[in-house]
């Protein structure tokens, strides 16, 4: 009895193993397939179903590519895991479009953005994951909302920024105040991607912030000014990790 | 701005007139303190999720007695304010159900439908799990659960620690027992000091001229051991003894043994008479008439 329950948990860990390996396999394949949260990709991490679903209820759903674009005035500005650093002159000008009445939603990415984090006294996280935010706060975007979150957190340093969203003992949205606007930073652009957008209340969330104004997916920044990334190896360096883990359980 | 605030606040949000209030009367030291009281307090009158003012609050108390004790207690003034007004305002619209029917037709498109695979429900059910053990590890039951543990494994440590001396005492007291059996032979079968002298002047005195030699050199021998001048135990032979311990008698006394008991040469009542005499001169020498 006592074998035959050893051999079962034994073939119970290989097959979470197995299940793990396969589904990070899987979710490393697709985010290579789509490393960019663009309005125009449909891919996991990319924004056309939220630009999609805009356009297909009469709202407004422009995107900002070129670097001379401006937003109109009090549109809602989303700004989705910035492939490029913005310096201090474009951290000024964004932060100028929340302080005139606009809306910012800085969803963060991998790529650092030291220019946004000094300017908003902030500091931010982003992390792969999948969790559940929380309202921490009476926020009219997000009260009464679960909120799809990735695995960072982000940090206020000011007064003015205010912890609104927490998941798993960290806070995952913060609003900061700009003059007559606000600027919302996110730990990630998980609410609005295509793949987690039918979460929770995630639509909800888009629904409220195009009740502010325009939405306008700004990919001014969204890729690198270098040369082209070099090919990810994430997926190996992933699938060599697993095996290890395998080899040890 | 914060007076705008405050007046937005004090029209609508549930519990905000009191609390801002309060936080406005008290001065820094005090509000450090009465802080968390506060947002109990808003928390209970249903001023929204008050978790990012608790954060707040924890900081302006940690604050206490510091030099940011003025700084944090004026954040959470600003954060409180701020909370105030926007639990005040309207909560924007949600989605409507039409929202939600459009949304299901656009994710619903081949070009999108491919992701909607839910690749994170591993690992969210993972981190639910562990929550949900998190949870119960924090539950009174289970801190009642772990002092009752506690006690019992400081009992069965204690137990094990008697048990084990006990188990000590037991395997000295069986290996006492064996090394007396090893040792209670020889000692049992010895005659006992001053037997053999007697039972010697006995054959003597029942004209048993041999025993009585026998028994003479017997009772210088016990009486050499008894002193501590041989060995115990009877391991040497005679002409060991004699080479051992110089002494006249107790050579003529093993010489006189030689001739009666191994040589079966007869034996006559002086020789016997003197080979008492010998081991009671032995026996003196050796410490005293035994």
């Amino acid at each position: 009895m006592r074998r035959a329950l050893a051999w079962a948990a034994v073939v119970a860990s290989l097959a979470i193993v197995a299940a793990g390996v396969t589904v990070g396999q899987q979710r490393a394949r697709e985010r290579e397939a789509s490393p960019l949260s663009s309005a125009l990709s449909t891919g996991p991490r990319g924004l056309a179903a939220a630009r999609m679903f805009l356009a297909a209820t009469g709202r407004s759903a422009a995107r900002l590519e070129a670097s001379d674009e401006r937003p109109p005035p009090g549109a809602v500005l989303l700004l989705a895991a910035p492939g490029a650093a913005l310096d201090d002159a474009e951290a000024r000008a964004l932060v100028a479009h929340a302080r005139a009445g606009g809306t910012i939603v800085w969803m963060a990415g991998d790529v650092r953005q030291p220019a946004l984090e000094r300017r908003l006294g902030v500091r931010v996280r982003a992390a792969p994951g999948s969790r559940l935010a929380a309202p921490i706060a009476p926020h009219p975007l997000v009260v009464g909302l679960l909120l799809p979150a990735g695995g960072g957190s982000v940090e206020g340093d000011e007064p003015g920024a205010l912890p609104i969203l927490g998941a798993s003992g960290l806070v995952v949205g913060l609003s900061v105040a700009a003059g007559s606007g606000e600027v919302l930073v996110l730990s990630g652009p998980e609410p609005l991607t295509n793949e987690r957008l039918g979460d929770a209340g995630a639509i909800s969330f888009l629904v409220r912030l195009a009740g502010r104004g325009p939405v306008v997916f700004d990919e001014r920044w969204l890729v690198a000014r270098d040369a082209p990334a070099p090919a990810s190896h994430r997926a190996l360096a992933i699938a060599a990790l697993q095996g290890l883990a395998a080899l040890a359980v | 701005m914060i007076s705008a605030l405050l007046a937005v606040s004090l029209a609508a949000a549930p519990g905000c007139p009191e609390a801002l209030a309060r936080a406005a009367a008290l001065a820094p030291p005090e509000l450090a303190d009465g802080a968390s009281g506060i947002v109990t307090a808003l928390d209970d009158a249903g001023a929204g999720p008050t978790g990012a003012l608790a954060r707040a609050a924890r900081a302006a108390f940690e604050a206490r007695g510091t030099l940011r004790e003025g700084s944090s207690a004026m954040a959470f003034r600003a954060a409180l304010a701020r909370h105030c007004a926007l639990a005040a305002a309207a909560a924007a619209p949600a989605a409507t159900p039409k929202d939600r029917a459009a949304l299901a037709e656009v994710l619903a498109r081949p070009e999108l439908a491919r992701n909607r695979t839910d690749l994170w429900a591993l690992a969210r059910a993972l981190d639910r799990l562990w929550d949900w053990l998190v949870e119960l590890l924090g539950t009174t039951e289970a801190e009642r659960y772990a002092s009752v543990g506690r006690a019992l494994f400081a009992g069965a440590a204690v137990a094990a620690v008697v048990l084990v001396v006990s188990a000590l005492r037991r395997r000295a007291a069986r290996a006492r027992r064996a090394a007396g059996d090893g040792a209670a032979p020889p000692g049992a079968r010895r005659l006992a000091p001053d037997a053999s002298a007697a039972r010697a002047e006995e054959a003597l005195a029942r004209g048993a001229w041999r025993d009585a030699v026998r028994l003479a050199l017997l009772a210088a021998l016990d009486a050499l051991e008894r002193a501590g001048r041989v060995p115990r135990g009877r391991a040497l032979t005679n002409d060991e003894l004699v080479a051992s311990i110089p002494s006249d008698d107790l050579s003529a006394l093993s010489l006189a043994f030689d001739r009666a008991v191994y040589g079966g040469l007869p034996v006559a009542q002086d020789e016997a008479r003197a080979a008492l005499e010998r081991a009671r001169r032995v026996a003196l020498a050796a410490g005293g008439p035994r």
